[in-house]
């Protein structure tokens, strides 16, 4: 895996797992907040997790200006 | 906002503080309370040191978990109190005036004050502080003033339960809000380690009493504790910037000259975020070690600088000529500050 390449597939079972909601209710249109209740705390763990388990590190405070999934898909496939 | 300037001498005799439960509570331990067990041990591992590095909380000692329903047997603060006041005593019974600040008490409209001195059979006026994260300092500030006015020894305990504001839906707040307690005994018949209080300063600004507080009424019904009415809640952000604009006058109202600034050994500040105190410190030119707890045991609300100070005494950290300054800004709007000189 290169170091940006996350699918869609493994960003969504990253927020599975964070959000404890089933994959097949996460879009690529989802809102973080008010879809999945992605509040700081969660923030924080999906930041972890990219890191730990994938090698994506993108700051707290661009995770704090995402709207949707599909949001955080581009940013983190802009990360070097 | 009155800055005196008592020159009052005193002892302190006793110190003591207590905790609920037999060890501190980690990061991982409270991760693994919000059920994230689909997450792999290496990145909980990972969580548990990030947390610490994004609130500044290692470890909290909690008489309830943030997540469970309230029960009976918890401790409580008039109980830790107790257990403070109990180490801080020793054996002496001698106490004139009392006062327990606390911002979690267990009584609605009783004194938990008068209950801690009926634990130990005293007989004393007991008085009760509630005035958010400045508890500490207004409690001393009128310990002061008692003594001032003629008693000779007062007794000052302040002590939180603070786990049991934490919103069991805002994972956040689990990790800062924490229990304990402190006490401090006072008295000018000659016990313990001397101290003059050069400077002292209390305020409150009641046009934010709401900005971060728990905002249901008493007594409490079902529809406030379902509505979460009793959970700590308020604008984060703009909080911090009330706290930093009122560091920034204490300081000029206590310490107006860039001298007296730089004479400061010590700080003792309320501890909730040490990134705010050091920004306030670069700005204000303030020297001085600053004592920081609170990532071993938490945010202790308004217990935090009196437990500090209890510490820092017992540890004999204060030498002749050190100056001192214990400052806080609390939600409600409170705040505090006391230059102490060690003599």
């Amino acid at each position: 895996m290169s170091l940006n390449s996350v699918s869609e597939a493994t960003m969504i079972q990253v927020l599975s797992q964070i959000t404890r909601r089933p994959p097949q209710n996460i879009s690529h249109g989802a809102k973080l907040r008010s879809d999945l209740g992605l509040d700081s705390m969660a923030a924080l763990e999906l930041i972890v997790a990219l890191e730990e388990d994938h090698q994506v590190v993108i700051s707290q405070e661009s995770v704090q200006d995402l709207k949707t999934v599909g949001d955080l898909l581009k940013l983190v496939h802009a990360c070097p | 906002m009155k800055v005196l300037h008592p020159q009052l001498t005193f002892g302190v005799g006793g110190v003591g503080w207590a905790f609920p439960g037999d060890r501190p509570v980690s990061n991982a331990e409270l991760l693994a309370r919000s059920n994230n067990e689909a997450l792999s041990p290496k990145v909980q591992a990972a969580l548990d040191i990030r947390i610490a590095q994004t609130f500044g909380f290692k470890t909290r000692y909690l008489a309830h978990w943030p997540n469970e329903a309230l029960r009976d047997d918890e401790m409580h603060s008039e109980g830790l109190a107790a257990q403070a006041v109990k180490e801080a005593l020793a054996d002496e019974r001698n106490v004139e005036a009392f006062i327990l600040g606390s911002t979690t008490s267990r009584r609605f409209s009783g004194s938990q004050a008068t209950g801690v001195l009926g634990k130990f059979n005293i007989e004393a006026p007991a008085y009760e502080i509630k005035s958010g994260c400045s508890t500490s300092l207004a409690s001393l500030h009128l310990a002061q003033s008692l003594m001032l006015f003629g008693y000779t020894n007062v007794l000052v305990s302040c002590a939180e339960t603070m786990s049991k504001l934490a919103d069991p839906d805002v994972r956040e707040s689990w990790f800062g809000l924490a229990d304990g307690a402190a006490a401090l005994w006072l008295n000018q018949q000659g016990y313990g380690p001397r101290f003059k209080v050069q400077s002292t300063v209390f305020s409150t600004a009641g046009t934010l009493a709401d900005l971060y507080t728990t905002r249901a009424d008493l007594p409490p019904t079902m529809e406030r504790v379902a509505a979460g009415g009793y959970y700590l809640k308020g604008d984060a952000a703009e909080m911090r910037m009330h706290a930093h604009r009122y560091y920034l006058k204490l300081i000029d109202a206590v310490l107006p000259s860039p001298t007296s600034r730089k004479n400061i050994q010590w700080i003792i500040p309320h501890q909730v975020s040490r990134a705010l105190i050091d920004e306030v410190m670069v700005e204000t030119g303030l020297k001085g070690e600053v004592l920081w707890d609170s990532e071993e045991v938490g945010n202790i609300g308004g217990a935090s600088v009196l437990y500090t100070l209890c510490r820092a005494i017992k540890a004999e950290m204060f030498r002749a000529g050190d100056q001192i300054l214990l400052m806080s800004v609390g939600g409600g709007l409170s705040s505090a500050a006391q230059l102490w000189t060690r003599i």
